[in-house]
Order: structure tokens, then sequence, then C-alpha cells
């Protein structure tokens, strides 16, 4: 196998780079590390940090990698631990030099700019290697979700393959999504082209929590199961919640946010989520769910500054194991 | 100053039995005046004044939540003097969701007592303490770690050998900590505390959590730190909690990493640690611990270290290691 800087044989583990951009002086490049199994089988693609701020995925992955061991696996884990360099760097959730969400520009564009060349090496090179993709997220500094499993809901093979390796991901919360703002993102992008792709979210709110990196490890390892390449059976629950149509809600007073529930709540419509505080400590707005009975799968941290505008709440509506 | 009744802060006009609201003009924008919001309340019998400010540094937001709990319960009926809530000592550092001021990416808690005829920053810095030195007969500033560090629940003066650094000293015994930073560091030269002290006004700050998260302890913390010192200033009735011993500390020593990576502590806030002790490992992206910053002194106080997994270039702040003398 070769990719990036590598070429890998079987029973192999290497590290090297993936070339996703250039600075004006040198390339920027991913850290990259193959591990590859003695015996053949399906090739899985992790990446994390595609928003700078969501560490903990990449803290996941690199204690994943930890226990991997080549002599045990069958096929191959493409681990790119920093999906968005520049963005890990400059420690934010858009890309630094053009202030793009790079979640939302897949497939991305060689030609195209910077957020759009960085998303075409990605997509191009996991579509050209991996069998199936991994990509982990958080509500990164400012937003706090629960840990749950994402997948985009088609209709087709490859979407019910993603779907089977989301309820191996060591959680009882699936997003079965056909949310069209989810559009330009890679795992809709690579569910398209045939091979199926799960979002992994998990903590946040600025925090990193041991139990968090053992949440994003245990995901990748039961959808690692469920793909052969690790020995064992896949973690099954015996009762998924299953949701999709997420409606986000925004606030339209700035303060601070005082939360009334918890990520990961099952809401009814029109209950409180939150209240922004203005600073003569009054509530300004309170702010309720649109959806119900809907699952909160964001909310900013406790007593958060924010202005007007601000995303306040996914609520996804559940249709499936409430 | 002690029976100061009608005091100004900017457009907020102290009353005897009052609560009063206003803003104080820090600066301007290219289109209209950067202004923080200010809440007066005062007793109805006379009395000193205190000042409390938060964020100074704008992710800083617990003592600003605290603030707001405490103008809630305050009766003036039962006060004397008054307590001036100044919310956002830096505007613009609050809006921009940053530790130093956005437009000229200054601390300024550096450059006290800034200039009126200076920088950006150093025009709010001499707003801030001139109006503060007009009226004020104790300041308290309330701090965090912020976003990326975690701080111990501690109170923080000037320690010389002046009435108004001794009149500090019993302040921060009053804040509901018995951890007590008495500061001899130099680097804290330009912060609004020690400026104010030197002047004979009584200033310290109150430290606690950050680490991105403002839970209800900490609020309740920084509330209690408000309250015992306006009890010890006569302001409130009843008595500040005082502990039999308190933890001291004179000097820190600021520890930097040499190297990048993931940073993981292995101490708490508030420990207490010997010269040399490992304060967390430095975790590069193939998982190798990189570096193990050590204490450079001990036994030392954790005053302050970065938060779990917090990414880190060479030369970020790890920790303060305050020196331990008496415990």
């Amino acid at each position: 196998m070769r990719i990036g800087t590598l070429s890998v044989r079987p029973g192999q583990r290497r590290s090297g780079q993936l070339v996703l951009g250039h600075y004006p002086d040198g390339p920027i490049v991913a850290p990259l590390t193959v591990v590859r199994g003695k015996r053949p089988g399906k090739t899985l693609w992790i990446q994390g940090c595609l928003h700078g701020q969501e560490v903990g995925g990449t803290v996941g992955l690199i204690r994943f990698l930890e226990r991997l061991d080549p002599a045990r696996i069958e096929g191959a884990v493409i681990a790119v631990k920093l999906a968005n360099p520049l963005a890990f760097r400059g420690y934010a959730r858009n890309t630094p030099i053009d202030g793009i969400n790079l979640n939302r520009v897949f497939p991305g564009d060689a030609a195209g700019y910077h957020s759009q060349q960085v998303a075409h090496a990605l997509m191009s090179t996991a579509i050209g290697h991996a069998d199936a993709l991994v990509d982990l997220h958080s509500g990164g500094e400012s937003h706090i979700v629960p840990f749950y499993a994402l997948y985009r809901d088609d209709g087709s093979a490859a979407s019910r393959e993603a779907g089977r390796l989301a309820r191996a991901a060591a959680t009882a919360d699936i997003w079965a999504s056909r949310d069209a703002w989810l559009d330009g993102a890679l795992l809709t992008h690579f569910t398209l082209r045939g091979k199926p792709a799960v979002i992994v979210e998990c903590g946040g709110g600025g925090g990193v929590s041991e139990q968090q990196v053992a949440n994003f490890a245990g995901a990748l390892e039961g959808m690692a199961r469920a793909l052969g390449i690790l020995p064992g059976r896949p973690p099954r629950r015996a009762r998924y919640r299953v949701m999709d149509q997420a409606l986000l809600v925004y606030n339209r007073k700035g303060g601070l946010f005082r939360p009334a529930v918890e990520p990961g709540a099952v809401v009814r419509k029109g209950q409180a989520l939150g209240a922004m505080l203005d600073f003569d400590g009054r509530v300004v707005e309170t702010l309720v769910s649109p959806n119900g009975p809907a699952y909160v799968a964001a909310l900013p941290r406790r007593y958060m500054a924010l202005h007007s505008g601000a995303l306040i709440a996914e609520t996804i509506r559940i249709v499936e194991g409430g | 100053m002690a029976a100061a009744r009608n005091f100004r802060i900017g457009s907020a006009l102290a009353r005897p039995g009052k609560r009063v609201e206003g803003e104080l003009v820090l600066g301007h924008y290219p289109d209209a005046p950067i202004a923080t919001k200010v809440t007066i309340v005062s007793g109805t019998r006379p009395g000193p004044v205190l000042w409390v400010q938060g964020c100074i540094h704008g992710p800083e937001v617990g003592g600003v939540v605290a603030m707001l709990r405490l103008l809630e319960r305050l009766d003036p009926r039962r006060m004397r003097g008054s307590i001036a809530c100044i919310m956002l000592a830096n505007p613009t550092a609050f809006r921009g969701y940053s530790r130093n001021t956005p437009v000229d990416t200054t601390n300024l808690n550096r450059v006290f007592p800034g200039a009126a005829d200076g920088t950006h920053s150093q025009q709010n810095a001499h707003v801030l303490i001139e109006t503060a030195a007009s009226v004020a007969d104790a300041v308290l500033d309330l701090h965090s770690g912020g976003d990326r560090s975690r701080v111990p629940y501690y109170g923080l003066y000037w320690a010389e050998n002046s009435d108004a650094s001794r009149e500090a000293g019993r302040l921060a015994r009053a804040c509901g900590t018995r951890d007590i930073w008495a500061s001899i560091d130099d680097w804290l030269g330009g912060a609004m505390f020690t400026v104010l002290t030197k002047r004979g006004i009584p200033s310290l700050i109150v430290e606690c959590g950050g680490g991105g998260q403002v839970p209800e302890a900490h609020v309740a913390n920084f509330v209690a730190a408000m309250t015992g010192v306006a009890q010890s200033m006569g302001i409130l009735p009843g008595r500040p909690k005082r502990f039999a011993r308190y933890r001291v500390f004179d000097e820190s020593a600021l520890i930097y990493s040499r190297k990048g990576g993931l940073f993981r502590p292995l101490v708490e806030p508030g420990d207490i640690v010997e010269k040399g002790h490992v304060l967390g490992e430095i975790v590069d992206l193939s998982g190798k611990v990189v570096e193990r910053p050590r204490a450079s002194i001990g036994p030392s106080y954790i005053a302050s270290i970065r938060r779990p997994w917090m990414p880190v270039y060479s030369g970020d702040q790890i920790a303060e290691c305050n020196r331990v003398i008496a415990s």
C-alpha cells in the first residue's frame, strides 16, 4: 500500500505524512499512521480534528492505535490524525486562512480555494484507499455534544452498511441523517460514492475527559470489529435511539447562556433548553425546542458568552426508540 | 473618602439606599464608545466603597456571573457604604472572547497604570485605575484560568511593607479560601492590584476555575469572596469566614514547554508538589511522551495548570508553581 510518504507491507506499522496543501514556504501535512495486518481484509480510514478544536477524537485515535497489533488484524487502518492541520494549529473550528468550515465544502475541488483543495485531497485519498471512513468530532470549545454516531441515510447499500457500523460504535444514540445542511459533509459524499462513512461525536465544551477519550477509542474498536479488521464481536445494544432531521435553534439576544437541560436529553416540543442572561441578571430570552420528542445533540456550555444568532441547540426528531 | 455617598462611576450616580445602573466609557470604537455596564448598590447608611470588576481577560466570565448573583441578594437596608460592580473591565476582550485585548493583542493586566495618551490598552487601563482610585476604598478583581488553564480558588495581593498591603492581606484572608498568594513577583508589577496597592488602596485578585468551565460551585466561590471582603470592610453585616491556618505562597515560577503536542496534566490545581515533580506529559501525535515539564521550585503550589489534552506550542505556559512559605 502506498499512501502519502508511506509504503506499507503486510504486518507493518508505519508513520509518515499526507500532504493536504501548502504554506507559502512548504507543505501543509497531516500526521499519518498506517497499520496493516498480515492477512488481507477491509481498510478503514479514521480521521480527527477536521475542526481544529475537536482534539478528543485525535486523542482517542492515538489510544486506539496503541492497542492495534498488526499481527492480530485483517486488512488495514489508515489514521489521519489532523484532517485540518491549519485549523488545529490555529485552534479554530474553521480553517484560519479562508474562514471556511471544511466539513461543508466536500467533495472539494483540486482547482478551488484553499479549503476546497484540502477537502479534495482528503476525499480523493480516502476514497482511493479505504472501504469505510470514520470522522471524529466533538462540540469543540463553545458547545457540548453527547456521545452518538451519525451517518447519511440515503437508502443506498453504502448507507445501510454505514448504519450497521454506527450501531457498532459503542453508543445507543444514532443519527440517521437526511438533513440537507449536511450535503457538503465528507460522510455524505463518501456514502454517495458507494462507501460507508460514520461521524462519531462526543464531548467538547472546552474539556476532554478520559471518559470521552475512552468513548472514541471504544467506538473505533467496535466499528473495526464490525468490519472484521479486529477479531471479536462488535458491541450491540438491545435498543437504539434513532434520530433524523435536526432543527437548529439560534438565539436573538446576546448574553450569558444558562442551560436548562443536558446534552443528550430528550425534550418535548416547546420545552425550555436554556436562557440568555443579560448584565442585570435578567432572563432576556428563553430558548425552547422547536422539535419533539427530540434529542438535544449540541448545547453551548454553561455561561458561555454568546452574540445573537449563535447556535443554541441541535434538536433532532426521535424516530425510533425514544 | 469613607463616607462617599454620592460618588459617580461613569453615568452611574450612587445614591443611598438605591441600586443604580450606568455605563463607564473605557475607550472608543471607530463608530461608538466602548463601555462597560456599572451597577452600584448603596446602603441606607454611609460606609466604605468596594469596587469589584470582572473580565479584564475576556474568557474569565465566572466572576461576572457571580456579580449578577450577588446583586440579586444585596439589600441596601442591611448595608453600610456601597458595592460597585464593573461588569466588563475589558469589553472588547469579552466580545472577542480572548484573553488579550483584540485591537492591540495586549494583556491589559500588565500595563497598569496605563496612560491617557498611550496605546488602546494603556488608555483602557488608565480610565479603570483612575476611576477606581477616585471612588474605592478597596478593589477586588475577579479572574479564572480562562479557557485553556485551570486554577484553584485563591486570593492574591501585593505583599509590601505598607498599610494598604496589610489591609489587602486581611481582605484576602476573608475570601472564603485558605490559599493566599502574597506576591512579590516582578512580573505582576503592571497588574492593577499591584499599582493600586502601591498607591495606598488595598486591592486583590480572586482566582477560581477556568479550563472553559463555569460550574455553579465556582460561581458560589466568587460570591463567597465578594461577601467575605464586604463583611471585612463592614459593608455587609456578619463576619467573614476565617480559617485557623492559611496556606501562603510568595513567588511564582512559570513553567514553559519546550516541545509541542497535547498536554496531559498529572497534577491538579491546588496540589502542593516538591521540586522536580512531574507536572504532566506532552504527547506527540504518535502517542509518544516528548516532554515531562517539572516543578522548578518546591514545595510549590500549583496555581495554574493547562487543561487536559490542550494542544500546546513550545513556550506555552504549562503551569505556575508558587513557592510555599506557610502551610
